[in-house]
């Protein structure tokens, strides 16, 4: 199953421990708290607005960047799945396929859960989960204006929502199917209110609902002409793909990953000796690669030693998370350490995401297992008997219908054939 | 953003061998800082050997120059 979710927060723009305030620039607020929006503060209103519906809430200026609490979301995101957009400073989105994408999108889930719990009554969270990312923003503008079908809507916590597109519920016949332009007579998304249509300029929605246009659907009826006229640069195509499909760009997570060892204080390492400090900071990188589903394009030494700091990287030859690619590559660049050192880090980066397959097939200790964890069970198992009983254990396959039926073709063939040549030999004189 | 170029120049070092000037046909660039300087191993499985490269800020812009074996090449460009 392939799942991309968008999330959209609210109560991130300070970090502070009130609970009822607002973010405020040239007289407008900007953010407010869960509880302040409930006692009716909105973004762009006006200050004197929001301070007198709210008396006495805290104030503060808008700040550039995001927030702690948005950054530790985008971090727990993280830890969840490598593909991840950061979008703004209150938003992500983030992608799930493969065979575990399904606990993930249950991590990504209790994460979520997690982090609005950590400041319950500031923090707000509206996650659409679909099949493209464009239809995951897509459950998150709709529900941000109006109400979705209640069986697509599930609770995450107070202040938090889980949106389902129809197309990802366990019990749907049409899940894992594409998206496609021939499936637009049944598709889920036909009654998006025109309201929620981000893509589109405030003008235009209005336009369009002046007009009678309500929903997404009804913008068929809609000729290019009007497109033409009113976004020059946007034909109806365009539109289309973007609400319906979308794109993640990965922009996340940080660009290197690093391992530090230092010696104790007023001590050096011969560099005869480093083999043994470098093993647990390969074992280290190598987790938080398989962590991130990434390989490595990029690895370096950083040393420190009575010649002074001194750095070494080198190129990989294909991307990689494998222990022991990792490990004969940093073996061979501490071969050119050739003074004690004091402190020495390992790093990789410039980073490709592994196709699952081949992430599979790496385990945590970078043994080779079994993609399949039936079949990884069942070898566990065979392992177990081979040893109590050694030698003993017959493996084999047992023929399939296809197999059975080649087979006897086969013979059938081989039989037609020897006949012939028997009829030839007594046909020649 | 960066470029990477991989053009030859001519390089004067100073006793360390850090860059100082850097002379790409008729234009000269001098080093204001030497930003930053690793070793590299290069694209080994193509037998190519170590080298060095300096980032350094000069009064056109940042680059990043490449030295192997004792040959100077501009590496990449920073915009």
């Amino acid at each position: 199953m392939r799942w991309f979710a968008f999330g959209r927060a609210v109560g991130v723009g300070w970090d502070g421990d009130d609970t009822l305030w607002m973010t405020i620039s040239n007289e407008r607020v900007m953010d407010a708290s869960v509880s302040a929006r409930a006692c009716g503060v909105e973004p762009g209103q006006s200050v004197h607005t929001a301070a007198a519906l709210v008396p006495g809430i805290t104030v503060q200026p808008a700040t550039e960047g995001p927030s702690r609490a948005m950054r530790r979301l985008w971090r727990m995101v993280n830890d969840v799945t490598p593909r991840l957009e950061t979008m703004g400073e209150d938003g992500f989105c983030a992608a799930g396929s493969g065979r575990t994408s399904e606990t993930a999108l249950h991590a990504l889930r209790a994460a979520a859960r997690r982090w609005l719990e950590e400041r319950p009554g500031v923090r707000g969270l509206l996650v659409g989960v679909a099949e493209t990312p464009g239809l995951a923003r897509a459950l998150v503008e709709w529900r941000k204006c109006g109400e979705l079908p209640a069986s697509w809507e599930q609770s995450l916590g107070r202040h938090g929502r889980w949106l389902v597109s129809p197309r990802l519920k366990p019990s749907s016949a049409a899940r894992n199917r594409c998206t496609g332009a021939h499936e637009a007579a049944e598709s889920w998304w036909d009654p998006l209110p025109v309201e929620a249509l981000w893509v589109l300029p405030a003008e235009v929605r209005e336009m369009l609902l002046r007009m009678g246009v309500l929903t997404f659907g009804e913008l068929e009826k809609v000729g290019e002409t009007f497109w033409r006229r009113m976004l020059p640069g946007l034909s109806w195509t365009q539109l289309r793909h973007q609400v319906c499909v979308g794109r993640l760009r990965v922009n996340y997570p940080p660009p290197v990953y690093c391992r530090t060892w230092a010696a104790a204080a007023g001590e050096v390492c011969p560099p005869e000796q480093l083999t043994e400090w470098l093993e647990p900071l390969i074992q280290g990188v190598g987790r938080e690669l398989l962590a991130a589903g990434c390989g490595t394009r990029r690895l370096g030494l950083c040393w420190r030693g009575e010649g002074g700091r001194e750095r070494m990287e080198m190129v990989l030859k294909q991307p990689t998370a494998d222990l022991q690619v990792l490990r004969a590559q940093t073996l061979r660049l501490a071969a050119h350490i050739r003074q004690p050192v004091e402190r020495v880090s390992l790093f990789v980066r410039d980073f490709t995401s592994l196709p699952a397959e081949q992430l599979r097939l790496l385990a945590e200790d970078g043994r080779v297992i079994s993609a399949d964890p039936a079949a990884h069970a069942l070898a566990e198992v065979l392992a177990q008997v081979e040893r109590r009983f050694p030698g003993r254990l017959q493996k084999g396959l047992r023929p399939g219908f296809r197999e059975l039926r080649l087979a006897r073709v086969m013979e059938a063939r081989l039989a037609v054939g020897s006949g012939n040549e028997r009829h030839e030999r007594m046909a020649m004189p | 953003m960066t470029r990477v170029v991989r053009r030859p120049v001519t390089v004067r070092t100073d006793a360390h061998g850090a860059p100082v000037c850097i002379v790409d046909g008729k234009a000269v660039h001098t080093v204001r800082t030497v930003i930053d300087h690793w070793r590299e191993l290069g694209a080994w499985w193509e037998g190519e050997t170590e080298f060095q490269l300096w980032r350094v800020e000069t009064d056109a812009g940042v680059f990043d120059l490449e030295c192997a074996e004792g040959a100077w090449r501009v590496y990449r460009v920073w915009d």
